[in-house]
C-alpha cells in the first residue's frame, strides 16, 4: 500500500477510499478500524444485543464497499457512513417489527403531545446515573422518535444532515423530533417519577 | 410575535436552526413574556439529560475490520438473511396497494382493446362520406341530378322553403297524440 498523506482526516479518508477503490483490500480494512468503533456505539443506541450491534455494524460496511464508488467526498466518509448505518439499523429494527412506524406517524393515534414540564436533571445525580436514565427512557421509544432524538442531541446532527440521512423533509424532522421530545418527557416522568420532584 | 408564534420555535431556536430574521424577535418576546421563559428554561432542561451521555466503549470484536475487508471483496454483499427478510418487508408491507396497481393495469389493458375494437367497427368508412363519386360534375350536369333528384309535386321554381313547409304541416296532420290524448283515451 503506498504512503498516506499525514495530513487531515478528511484526506486520509479520500486516500484510502481511492485505494480501496483501486482493489486495495488493506485499505478497506483501515476505513472499517477507523469508523467501527463509532458505527458499535452508534448501533448500540438502538440495540443492546451484541449478535445484532455486530451484525448491523458488519452490513452497513458491506453495503459501503457495494456502493463507494458513489462515494462523492461531498461530504465527509463519516457523515456518509453514518447515513448508510442508521438506514440499516432502522431497516433491521423495522423487519424486526420493533417499530410499525406508519402506525406511530398517525397523528390520530400519537395525539398532540401537549406541553410537559421538564424536569433537568438533579445536580446531585452523577453523569453515569443520568445517561443511564437517559438510555432506559430512549430504550422504550419507538425507533422513529429514537433515531431523531439521538441524531440531534447525542450526534448533534443539523435538521437538514437529519432530513437526507432519513429522507425526509425538514418539516418532518421537526415535527419528528417535537414528538419525540414530549414522548422523552411523558415517558421519563412515567419510568422515574422521582425525577418530577427535582 | 405572541406565545402561539413563540413556543413551537423554542426547540429550533435552542437547536440554533433559526434564522437571525425568526430569532430576533423571538429573544424580544422572550424578553417580555415570563411563561415563554419558562417553556425554554423547560426545553433546556430537556438537553440536561443529553448533556451526559457519556462516549460508549462497545468492545468490537477482535479481528472485525480484517474479517469484513475479507467478506467484501470476496463479493460478500451483506447478510443474505438480512436481505431476505428486507425482500419480504418490500412485498408484505403493501400488498394492497400491489393488489390495486395490478388490477389497475389489467383494467387498463382492457379498456384499450375494447376501445380498439369500437374504434374499428363504429367509425365511418371514409368513402362513404363523399357527397358523390365524382367531385368534378360542370354545373350541367349538377343541375341535372338535382332535378332527378326533385320531387315531381314540387315546383322546381317554387322557394326552397316551400316543400319543407309542406312537409311540416304534413307531420302536424299525422302526428301521434299528445299526452292530453292519451289521457282521455284512458278515461274512456
Amino acid at each position: 500500500m503506498g504512503t498516506l498523506p499525514m495530513n487531515s482526516p478528511r484526506a486520509v479518508d479520500t486516500e484510502l477510499v481511492r485505494q480501496t477503490l483501486a482493489g486495495d483490500q488493506a485499505a478497506f480494512e483501515q476505513l472499517v478500524e477507523r469508523y467501527q468503533g463509532r458505527l458499535f456505539a452508534l448501533t448500540r443506541n438502538y440495540t443492546r444485543n451484541a449478535v445484532e450491534i455486530e451484525d448491523i455494524v458488519q452490513d452497513t460496511f458491506l453495503k459501503a464497499f457495494r456502493r463507494l464508488d458513489s462515494f462523492d467526498h461531498r461530504s465527509s466518509f463519516y457523515t456518509w457512513i453514518y447515513r448508510i448505518a442508521t438506514n440499516t439499523i432502522l431497516d433491521v429494527l423495522k423487519r424486526r417489527g420493533r417499530s410499525p412506524v406508519q402506525t406511530v406517524e398517525d397523528p390520530e393515534l400519537v395525539g398532540e403531545a401537549g406541553p410537559v414540564d421538564m424536569p433537568a436533571p438533579s445536580a446531585q445525580l452523577e453523569h453515569a446515573e443520568i445517561a443511564e436514565v437517559t438510555r432506559a427512557v430512549l430504550d422504550e421509544l419507538p425507533d422513529i422518535f429514537k433515531s431523531v432524538l439521538v441524531m440531534r442531541e447525542f450526534h448533534g446532527l443539523a435538521y437538514q444532515e437529519i432530513a437526507d440521512t432519513l429522507g425526509i423533509s425538514i418539516g418532518t424532522v421537526e415535527s419528528r423530533l417535537f414528538r419525540a421530545r414530549a414522548r422523552f418527557k411523558d415517558k421519563l416522568l412515567t419510568l422515574y417519577p422521582e425525577y418530577g420532584e427535582c | 410575535m405572541n406565545c402561539k408564534e413563540c413556543l413551537p420555535l423554542i426547540p429550533s431556536y435552542l437547536d440554533e436552526e433559526l434564522s437571525e430574521a425568526q430569532a430576533a424577535p423571538l429573544r424580544q418576546h422572550l424578553m417580555d413574556c415570563r411563561l415563554c421563559r419558562k417553556a425554554l428554561s423547560g426545553e433546556r432542561a430537556f438537553k440536561r439529560w443529553f448533556e451526559s451521555e457519556p462516549v460508549v466503549e462497545v468492545a468490537v470484536p477482535d479481528g472485525f475490520a480484517s474479517r469484513v475487508a475479507r467478506r467484501a471483496f470476496a463479493g460478500d454483499t451483506g447478510s443474505p438473511e438480512l436481505d431476505e427478510v428486507v425482500a419480504e418487508v418490500h412485498t408484505t408491507e403493501t400488498p394492497l396497494l400491489q393488489f390495486v396497481l395490478r388490477a389497475t393495469a389489467i383494467a387498463a389493458g382492457i379498456l384499450l382493446i375494447v376501445s380498439a375494437v369500437i374504434f374499428r367497427t363504429h367509425i365511418p368508412d371514409g368513402t362513404n362520406m363523399k357527397a358523390g363519386g365524382n367531385t368534378t360534375l360542370t354545373k350541367e350536369e349538377l343541375k341535372q341530378q338535382l332535378l332527378n333528384l326533385q320531387d315531381p309535386a314540387i315546383d322546381p321554381d317554387a322557394p326552397a322553403a316551400a316543400p319543407l313547409k309542406d312537409m311540416a304541416e304534413e307531420g302536424s296532420e299525422g302526428q301521434e297524440p299528445g299526452p292530453k290524448d292519451a289521457s282521455e283515451g284512458r278515461g274512456e
